[in-house]
């Protein structure tokens, strides 16, 4: 298991999810991937995206500016 | 839809959202002959997955939108474009007899999220940039795959605002629809239809 970032910073829905998508493909079963985005619109994209495809959230966090969102990539 | 149509469908049976609109998408490729690259693809499946959340598609005035984005600061600016942009390739895609309602011609929602697009590019960091002009660029190709989709259903496009898609884009699908609703004319009736 290791973990990962992503910064999706400045990027506008639905471009977070494409690149989760993109970097999760890369990734093994059991890796954290800690993204970052400013579009608010992501978290409710990428934890859909995450219910779907068997991922797991586990913790996301809003700020004014940011969100943060951190999932367990599933099998 | 035509026999040939209905015979190059399966049956959809993923188990998700996602994987249903992506088959879909993939279907309209086929149908129409054409390959999206991965992101437009992407692009496409989550767009639509995120419309499909929303009950008020086409209830507001998008060019006051487009218009009113030029006075927002950059992010809301940056999100109102990318929303116009969205909702005209929706509109125009699936929904295009939504211009008859509004007393407008399918090109002016094609026109208009077009420019949204191009001008979101022309703001917007390097990365996105480039996904936005594509955006902008294949503006109608993307409005025909949709009304691909559309049309596994039912009529996209009446033939007359066939026409007028047409002449106005050179949209490849409202001329295949132009082309069914042509009414071929036997060769020996062809002189006095000439006559006449």
């Amino acid at each position: 298991m290791s973990k990962h970032t992503l910064d999706a910073r400045n990027l506008l829905c639905p471009m977070p999810v494409i690149k989760t998508q993109n970097k999760v493909a890369e990734l093994s079963a059991g890796d954290i991937l800690e993204v970052t985005c400013t579009d608010p619109g992501a978290l409710n994209d990428i934890s859909s995206w995450c219910r779907i495809n068997g991922h797991a959230v586990m913790a996301s966090h809003e700020s004014k500016e940011e969100v943060q969102i951190i999932l367990r990539v599933g099998d | 839809m035509s026999n040939a149509v209905f015979s190059s469908l399966k049956l959809i049976t993923e188990p998700n959202e996602l994987s249903q609109w992506h088959t879909l998408i993939q279907q309209a490729e086929q149908n129409y002959g054409c390959t999206l690259n991965e992101t437009m693809e992407s692009y496409l499946v989550f767009t639509l997955m995120r419309f499909m959340r929303q009950h008020n598609i086409g209830a507001q005035a998008l060019a006051m939108d487009y218009l009113k984005a030029q006075r927002l600061p950059n992010a809301l600016r940056h999100n109102q474009l990318r929303d116009v942009g969205d909702h005209c390739l929706i509109l125009s895609g699936l929904f295009p007899q939504r211009a008859d309602k509004r007393l407008v011609r399918v090109s002016y929602y094609v026109n208009l999220g077009r420019t949204a697009y191009q001008h979101l590019a022309e703001q917007i960091h390097q990365t996105s940039a480039e996904l936005y002009h594509q955006l902008a660029d294949t503006f109608v190709l993307l409005m025909d795959l949709l009304q691909t989709i559309r049309a596994f259903n039912s009529p996209a496009l009446q033939p007359i605002q066939a026409h007028e898609l047409w002449s106005d884009t050179g949209s490849r699908r409202a001329f295949t629809v132009l082309n069914d609703h042509a009414t071929p004319l036997h060769e020996s009736l062809l002189d006095s239809a000439i006559r006449h």
